[in-house]
Order: C-alpha cells, then structure tokens, then sequence
C-alpha cells in the first residue's frame, strides 16, 4: 500500500478504535505531507465511521462507542476541513433533520446527523420538538433534498404523517424525500404514510439517502 | 383469588389458579381518556384522580393498579430543571439540568418531597390504597438512575462520560439512585406496594452489555437491596432488547421483570425459571392500540401458550400504551386471558 493510502487506513482504524488523540496526530501529518484533505476525510474518517456504523449494526458497538469514535472523527475534520482544496465533485445534498413535535429523545437522530455528515452530506439539525411545519418551512428556505424526521414515541407518530400533509396542501408533494425513523417506526408506518423510505438505524440511513438520490 | 393474592403469588413464583395480566404503568392512558392532560389533573381534587385511575384499571381487570404513572419527570422538575407538559401524553425534560457532575453536591435528594405535584401524587396514592380495600395492589414507578442520570446531565453526554469520565458517571449515578429512593420512599409511606424501575436507557439497543453489568447494575442492586424486607414486590422494565442481560437481571434483585415486545419470552423462560417472575410483552402499538380484536386475541394467546401456566408469569403490554389506546382492545387482553382454559 502506498504510503498516502496506509496513512487514510490508520486514520480509518484510529475512528474505529475511539483514539482521539491519533486521529489529531494522523490529520497533522496529512496536512504536513500535503496529502489531499478531502480524500483523507473520504477514505479515512468518513470510512471510519461507517466501519462503527456496521459494528452499531451488528451489535458490537453501541451508543456510547459510536459517540466517541464520532468525537474522534470530528476532531480530524476540524484539523482537515480548512484545507479541502476543492468542494466535493458534484452536487452537495443538502437534509433537513429533527425529532417530530412532542418528543424530546434524540440519541438516534444526532447518530443519523452524525452519519451522514461523516457521509458528506449538507445537515441541517432542527433540533428535537420540531413543529411539522418547520420542517416543511426550513426544507423550503434551505433547498433541501430529504427531511429525515425522527421520533422515539408512539404518541408523536402522527405528527410524520403532518409533515406530508403540509407537503402535499402547498403543492410540493415530490419536491423532497421524506424518510421516517425511530423506536416505533416501520417500513410500513412509512408506507401507510406515503414517505418515501424507512431506516431501521443509521448506518442504514446513509444508504437509503444515497439510494434515494441516485 | 383477589388481585393482591395473584400477585403476590406469582412475585414469589408459587401456583395460581389462573394466568395474572395487569396493565404497565399506562397512567396517561387512564388520565387522559377524561379529557383531561396530566398537567390539568394535578389541579383538580386529588379524589379524582383516585378515582379515574381506579376506574380506569377496573375497567380493564388490572390485576395491578398504579398510580404516579406518566409523571415521572416531575422528579426533574423538583430538582430544578424544565419540563413541558402535553395536550397528550406525558411530559418531556426540555433541556438537561446540570452541565457538569459536581452540581449534584448543591442538591439534597430528599427535598424532592416537597415538591407541591408531588405531594398530589403522594395523596393520590393514599387515597387510591384506601378505594383498593387491600383487593388489589397499588404500584409505583420512577426512572431508575441511569435514565434519571442521562434527563439529568443529557443522555448524549452520560454515554460519552462511560468513557471519558467514569467518575462523574458514578457521582450521576449514586445521586440518581438517592433520588429513585426519595420519590419511591413517598409511595411506600402512602402503601404502594409494588415498586417498580423503569430503565430504558439502560437497553441493549442503547449500551453494550459489559456497561450494563458495570455501569448500571451495581446501582440498581443496590436500590433492590435497601428496598428489600420491606414487603414490597419490586419490578424492573427495561424497554427494547435485553436478551444479552437477562442473567444479569435476574441477579439483580428485581422480583418481576417486564419485557418489551423485542425480547422472545421461550429464551426468557428459561433465562428465569425458578429465579424470578416476569410480565410482557404484547406489541403496544402494533397489537395493543391498532390490533384487531382477532390479531389481539391471538397475541394474547401466543403470550401464554409460550409460556404456560405457573410459571411466574404475568400477561402486560411490552411497554406502556398511547393514551389513544381503545378500552376494548385492552378488554380483549383481559378477557382472553380469564377466559384461558388450559
């Protein structure tokens, strides 16, 4: 392996294995031999994280490892972020997520915003106890591609279901993927609903948002 | 046979004559079907609200009536955080209370108390007790300390503090656990009898199993300990999947545990046989609140032919229901377990 691509493999590993402090070590020697940033965070970072997001799914890693080996990430993008010499080739897509009116539990949606931004995807986080209409009204203001919404209760479910309402009375019934997730959510709460998909867990989502823009 | 012999029976694994099923928690559900939000009912004479929840689970033959139900989160608020009540449903902590650990040496736990809502409760709780003439049990329930730890300090932050700071996990957890004991302490001077502790944090869908058996079960060990001799019958529910701590929890202390629709209750069975009791774990959303009355009676069904009978065993919801849930499909829960025939 060449030098440049071990180096994007230790990265890799150092997300994998929480090791903040080598993540930091290994985007400064990124920076030092001028290796190009942007493939550093690709096949490096964004790789990291989908490596935990597989054990998250395979249940060997959980919420808490999944939290730090995301502080790790982050802490390499800080450092390789600044010298991106160019933006990523093609379209940037920009989601709108948050956590539905009425429920304040969003673990799982900040897993899903942290996935996707490993990802490179634009995320834009409403927050938790997020009215249907905001998610329409900031999908619109921002240009967005998807509205990722999120609840871990049954008793906000229907508060989804709203978002598409609200979608479909102002005439813009396709202009964004709506996708659902959380505890009580199911593909066919999504298709009872008519979103355009389900994820089961993160990992997952970053491939339902990509096969949804394909 | 009354509801409090079926119970206590089943609590210390002896012979019933016919399969127990009571309700978990579903306060909000026995609330808010008067049309009234749990914020609402705290205001009204707290006769009413003995009465609706006595209604409520007479109704639907609880074997175990509770009270408190759905207002867990007070307990943040009577320590001075923010919570927003509900036109329907529950409350939810707005925002977490402490920025760092070593706040909790400026609280005294036992102040909770004196909290005015708390204090309904409290009352409630007596005057319930009093309506149930000693036939039915009335049960009590609160976050245990590691969900109370994560409303209290931000769930994000307490999973990353298991690694990057175990002592302010622990100094979170041993005053979460003064909390869970203070509030419950009310309930029991009141004569609740049935203590139960909710963990849904604590879930294998949230921490592995090695932070479970670390983390949280020193904790809640030693709540089941101080709460022990006392002639209660103390539960644990955790939400979710446990199927890789049901060893764990079955040395905990717990006398019932209350399983979530996830865990498969053969593997359960046999996790627990002659350890101790456990209750679930019909689908609250999928079968509970949108089932047909046929779909429920099957799942009631499959419930306790998995089972059998006297085995420790009570038929409940996996997890609490929407308040939207229909009386009749939890009739049909009842009615299909009394009308059993082996």
């Amino acid at each position: 392996m060449s030098e440049e691509n071990t180096l994007y493999q230790k990265l890799s590993d150092a997300v994998v294995n929480m090791d903040e402090d080598a993540v930091v070590d290994l985007s400064h020697e990124v920076v030092e031999k001028k290796f190009d940033a942007y493939t550093a965070i690709d096949k490096g970072l964004a790789n990291g994280m989908e490596r935990a997001g597989e054990l998250f799914e395979e249940q060997e890693y959980f919420v808490p490892e999944l939290i730090v080996c995301a502080d790790a990430m982050y802490a390499g993008l800080d450092i390789l972020k600044p010298h991106i010499k160019t933006a990523s080739d093609g379209k940037k897509y920009t989601i709108v997520i948050g956590v539905i009116e009425g429920d304040t539990h969003d673990i799982g949606k900040n897993l899903v915003k942290i996935m996707l931004e490993t990802a490179g995807f634009n995320v834009i986080d409403l927050g938790r106890d997020v009215l249907p209409s905001d998610f329409v009204d900031n999908a619109v203001a921002h240009n967005a591609d998807v509205i990722a919404i999120s609840t871990l209760m049954t008793t906000t479910m229907a508060g989804m279901a709203e978002v598409i309402d609200i979608l479909n009375q102002r005439g813009l019934p396709t202009k964004f993927k709506v996708i659902v997730g959380g505890g009580p959510i199911s593909q066919a709460f999504a298709n009872k609903i008519g979103a355009a998909g389900y994820s089961p867990n993160a990992a997952e989502a970053v491939r339902l948002v990509r096969g949804l823009l394909a | 046979m009354n509801h409090t012999e079926i119970i206590e029976r089943v609590a210390r694994l002896e012979p019933v004559e016919s399969i127990p099923f009571a309700l978990l928690s579903s306060g909000a559900w026995a609330i808010n079907r008067n049309g009234v939000t749990l914020e609402q009912a705290l205001k009204l004479q707290p006769q009413v609200m003995a009465d609706w929840l006595y209604e409520g689970y007479t109704l639907v033959d609880s074997d175990i009536s509770w009270v408190g139900s759905g207002y867990n989160n007070i307990v943040v608020k009577a320590v001075g955080g923010k919570i927003k009540w509900r036109r329907k449903g529950t409350p939810d902590v707005s925002e977490p209370l402490f920025k760092s650990a070593d706040e909790v040496d400026k609280l005294d736990p036992r102040e909770i108390v004196k909290d005015p809502d708390i204090r309904v409760i409290y009352e409630v709780t007596r005057l319930l007790v009093e309506k149930e003439k000693g036939q039915r049990l009335v049960g009590g329930s609160m976050w245990g300390p590691f969900t109370l730890s994560g409303l209290l300090f931000g769930a994000d932050a307490l999973m990353r503090s298991i690694y990057k700071n175990r002592e302010a996990v622990d100094k979170l957890m041993r005053f979460s656990e003064e909390l869970y004991l203070a509030y419950m302490q009310g309930y029991i001077d009141a004569g609740a009898r049935v203590i139960f502790m909710a963990e849904p944090s604590a879930s294998g869908d949230m921490i592995s199993r090695k932070h479970f058996q670390e983390v949280v079960v020193p904790y809640i060990k030693d709540i089941y300990r101080r709460l022990s001799g006392k002639g209660l019958i103390l539960g644990l529910h955790i939400c979710g999947n446990t199927h890789d701590l049901l060893d764990l929890i079955a040395e905990s202390g717990a006398q019932i545990m209350s399983l979530d629709y996830k865990v498969d209750l053969d593997i359960a069975k046999e996790a627990f046989a002659g350890k101790i009791a456990f209750s679930g774990n019909l689908n609250p959303v999928n079968v509970v609140q949108n089932g047909t009355e046929e779909e429920i009676r099957r799942e009631t069904l499959a419930c306790i032919e998995k089972i059998g009978t006297n085995s420790g065993y009570i038929v409940m919801p996996g997890c609490d229901i929407p308040p939207s849930t229909p009386l009749e499909n939890l009739q049909t829960i009842s009615r299909t377990v009394r009308t059993y025939k082996n």
